[in-house]
């Protein structure tokens, strides 16, 4: 096989594990791999069932009538059994019930709206607060540049020279977790760069919970909003945190905070959200 | 002691429903991410068990779990769905946005497959990591993670190559390193 081939080979099994092929492709697929028989034909398959089942949170058993059914027809394509085993076999316990309501990206908008007349209520850091206790906190990110200075300096540094910049206070929801506190987001569409200020937010055990930022964009699903990074409230004051956006981003439009699992996820169901900034 | 794959094929009944006892919960999981009604579900969960009790034979411990044998099954099935469904004229709605995961510890525990696709996701730039998760967990096509993304087709589907190579190498290095501590 020529090198070229190779790539083919292996675009078109990436895709079979994740879009699936048209007969064309599946017929191209079957002769290069006739030509290449120490490929593992299923191998990208297996990679991506492994990442689904890395992040696939199982919150239910198959209701009781499918289950039957099922169960009751397997029969049908089983051979006949030449002798009866009694297993023991031990069953996982099924992940603890958490149905989380269906997620509407529209309502985040919503209660946006709603919350920005909030703002002129909320009243914004005065100057006559005592000095609040600045907690640094290094916030968990796939890639690592080089050590950057403490954030809240970054964050003073951006202000003091940043363009483009935006400064948008905090409003609240009705979530418990967000009564109290205030602060403000920092973003600097010139340099992509931003901070989270808050104070207030309940001091967290990241193996039980952590927050997570999030981005909507303009230029984005607002089905996807991009995550800004997780982090943490490991003691009672300010927190800055940078944002850490998986993606760049163009045109924000509205910044939030929610309470996810430890590590954060991919898809919010926003049962926990904290904090709104609109632009 | 045979595991529950090997005794289904052989037509053990109590294994069946060892198996639903177990699985159902997953397979149900992965469908209604998938799929954009209950009935559609249902007939999609249906399709999976049968796939299920047609291959259980070919189920081999020393590849991987059965957690991930059913998962490359299921997923089959409802891709396949996904492109027919794709072929018909739309006459349902979204009856919701993709359901909520993240990493959990229970999940991580459980299959040494989740364990080292988490690491290998890890690992990887945050672009690739978006747009492997939005194609391998989501289940959005290469087009549909370019449109929703703003990047190039192309780059979409070099990052999820490199994702899923990084995954495949990081199992591969696993079982080797299984079957060399058997001997």
């Amino acid at each position: 096989m020529t090198a070229r081939q190779d790539e083919r080979l292996l675009e078109l099994l990436a895709d079979e594990a994740t879009e699936g092929l048209g007969p064309a492709e599946r017929a191209e697929l079957e002769t290069l791999l006739a030509a290449a028989s120490e490929v593992e034909a299923d191998a990208f398959e297996q990679a991506a069932a492994a990442i689904d089942l890395a992040y696939t949170e199982i919150k239910e058993p198959l209701p009781a009538a499918l289950r039957d059914h099922i169960g009751a027809a397997a029969a049908r394509y089983l051979p006949a059994a030449a002798a009866t085993e009694v297993a023991s076999f031990p069953s996982p316990t099924p992940s603890r019930g958490k149905g989380p309501d269906v997620f509407r990206w529209l309502g985040w908008l919503a209660a946006a709206a709603v919350l920005v007349a909030a703002v002129l209520d909320l009243l914004p850091r005065t100057g006559t607060d005592e000095a609040p206790e600045t907690q640094i906190v290094q916030v968990p990110v796939p890639v690592q540049p080089p050590p950057p200075p403490p954030p809240a300096e970054s964050r003073e540094q951006l202000l003091a020279a940043g363009t483009d910049l935006l400064q948008l206070p905090w409003t609240t929801t009705e979530d418990a977790a967000a009564q109290g506190t205030d602060g403000d987001l920092v973003w600097s569409g010139e340099q992509n760069e931003g901070y989270l200020r808050v104070r207030g937010l309940p001091v967290n055990d990241p193996a039980d919970y952590q927050y997570q930022i999030w981005i909507f964009d303009r230029t984005q699903d607002e089905r996807y909003p991009i995550s800004g990074g997780v982090f943490d409230v490991p003691a009672a004051g300010e927190v800055v945190v940078p944002l850490a956006p998986e993606l760049d981003i163009v045109e924000p439009t509205l910044f939030a905070v929610t309470i996810e699992k430890p590590g954060g996820v991919v898809v919010s169901d926003r049962e926990r959200l904290l904090l709104l900034a609109q632009v | 002691m045979p595991g529950i794959l090997a005794r289904v094929s052989r037509g053990d009944q109590e294994a069946v429903q060892e198996c639903l006892d177990c699985y159902g919960g997953l397979v149900w999981a992965l469908v209604r991410r998938r799929t954009v009604s209950s009935a559609d579900a249902e007939d999609a969960a249906q399709e999976i068990f049968i796939d299920i009790w047609k291959n259980a034979d070919r189920f081999d411990a020393s590849r991987g779990s059965e957690a991930a044998f059913i998962t490359v099954i299921a997923r089959r099935r409802l891709i396949d769905r996904y492109r027919r469904a794709q072929r018909r004229p739309q006459t349902e709605t979204m009856e919701g946005a993709p359901e909520v995961a993240g990493a959990r510890p229970e999940q991580l525990e459980a299959y040494a497959e989740a364990r080292i696709a988490a690491r290998a996701l890890e690992a990887l730039k945050p672009k690739e990591k978006h747009c492997i998760l939005l194609s391998a967990y989501l289940g959005l096509s290469h087009g549909q993670i370019a449109e929703t993304t703003g990047i190039p087709l192309g780059t979409v589907k070099t990052y999820v190559r490199r994702g899923l190579n990084r995954v495949r190498d990081l199992l591969r290095g696993d079982r080797k390193a299984d079957g060399e501590t058997a001997q």
